[in-house]
C-alpha cells in the first residue's frame, strides 16, 4: 500500500505524533524518508554496507517500539541520530571485545564505491593514480579512526562527516555544550597526531 | 593573559565556526601574532579537508538496498505480532518506496 499523499506533506514531528496516534502508515513514510540517511549515518561509523543495514534496521524497529514515549521536545531528525549513535556505539563495544575484522572499501557488498566520477557525472576519466591515492589515503584513516576511544571518534563522525552544530552533538550524546568542545578538540589532536606518524598531509 | 592549552580548545571551535563574535575575532587576532597557533590551525584544516573528501568520496554510491523496506516489513510484523499478542493481525504495516 502506497503512503497516503497527505502524509508526504506533513514534517517528520506530525508524522511521530500520526504514528503514535495508531496511524501506522505515517511509519512508512518515515522510513521512506530516511533509509538512506540512516544507511548513510551508520555506515559512516562502521564503514560496511552490510553492517549498516542492520544497524539501521534496528533503529528503525526501536523508533517504532518508542512511538508511544515519544514527545516533540526536540527535532525528529536528532532523535533518530541518537537512537543510530547509540546503536553504533553497540557495535563498536561488541568489536573491541572480539576480533575486529577489517573491511576492504571495494569489495563485501559488490559495490564500487571508488567510481565516484560517473556517480558524480563527471565524464572524465578517473585517474588512476588519484584513485590509487584515495583508496591508501582511505584505509589509513579508517585505521586511524579505529584507534581513537568510542567517544572521540562519535564526536569527530558526526561534526566531521555529519556536519552537526556542537549543540545538536551534545544532545546526541547527551553532553555538555563545554564537554563536547573538548572532547572534538582532543579528538582532533589525536588524530593529527597519528596523521603525523602515518600520512603526510600534503 | 590567556592559557595556551584553552586557546587550543577555542581553536578548534573556531575551525568548525563555533564561537560567538568576540571570542571569535580573539582567535582571529591571535592567530595573525601567534605563528605557532597558525601553523596548528593549518594543520587542522588540511586534516578536517582530507577527512571530509575521502569521506565524500567513500559514501558516494552508500544507500539502502532495495530489499531494506523488505527486510523492516517482516521484522515490524513480528514485532506488532508481539505487541498485540495475536501474530499477523497487524495492517498497513508494508512499507512501500515512493521511489
Amino acid at each position: 500500500m502506497a503512503t497516503p499523499r497527505a502524509l508526504t506533506n506533513l514534517p517528520d514531528e506530525k508524522l511521530m505524533l500520526e504514528l503514535q496516534a495508531g496511524r501506522e502508515e505515517a511509519f512508512n513514510e518515515i522510513v521512506t524518508r530516511y533509509k538512506d540517511y540512516s544507511v548513510r549515518f551508520c555506515y559512516r561509523f562502521v564503514r560496511d554496507l552490510e553492517l549498516s543495514e542492520d544497524i539501521s534496521q534496528e533503529g528503525f524497529i526501536r523508533l517504532y517500539k518508542y512511538r508511544y514515549k515519544y514527545q516533540v521536545t526536540a527535532k525528529f531528525i536528532t532523535l533518530l541520530s541518537k537512537i543510530l549513535t547509540n546503536l553504533c556505539l553497540d557495535e563498536f563495544r561488541k568489536r573491541k571485545s572480539h576480533t575486529d575484522v577489517e573491511l576492504d572499501a571495494t569489495s563485501e557488498d559488490g559495490i564500487n564505491r571508488l567510481d565516484a566520477h560517473s556517480v558524480l557525472g563527471d565524464n572524465s576519466s578517473p585517474d588512476p593514480e588519484q584513485e590509487v591515492y584515495t583508496r591508501e589515503l582511505g584505509e589509513k584513516i579508517k585505521h586511524i579512526l579505529k584507534t581513537l576511544s568510542p567517544r572521540y571518534r562519535t564526536v569527530l563522525i558526526l561534526r566531521q562527516f555529519h556536519g552537526y552544530s556542537y549543540k545538536e552533538i551534545a544532545e546526541i550524546m547527551g553532553a555538555s555544550l563545554n564537554e563536547v568542545k573538548i572532547w572534538i578538540h582532543r579528538a582532533r589532536y589525536q588524530l593529527k597526531q597519528k596523521f603525523d606518524s602515518q600520512i603526510k598531509v600534503m | 593573559m590567556t592559557d595556551p592549552a584553552e586557546d587550543l580548545i577555542q581553536l578548534s571551535a573556531y575551525l568548525d565556526r563555533e564561537l560567538d563574535g568576540a571570542e571569535a575575532g580573539r582567535i582571529a587576532a591571535l592567530l595573525l601574532t601567534n605563528s605557532a597557533l597558525a601553523e596548528e590551525y593549518k594543520l587542522l584544516k588540511q586534516i578536517r579537508d582530507e577527512l571530509s573528501c575521502w569521506d565524500k568520496y567513500d559514501c558516494i554510491n552508500v544507500c539502502a538496498s532495495p530489499a531494506f523496506e523488505d527486510k523492516l516489513t517482516k521484522r515490524l510484523r513480528q514485532l506488532r505480532g508481539v505487541e498485540s499478542k495475536s501474530p499477523g493481525a497487524s495492517s498497513n504495516l508494508t512499507i512501500v518506496s515512493r521511489n
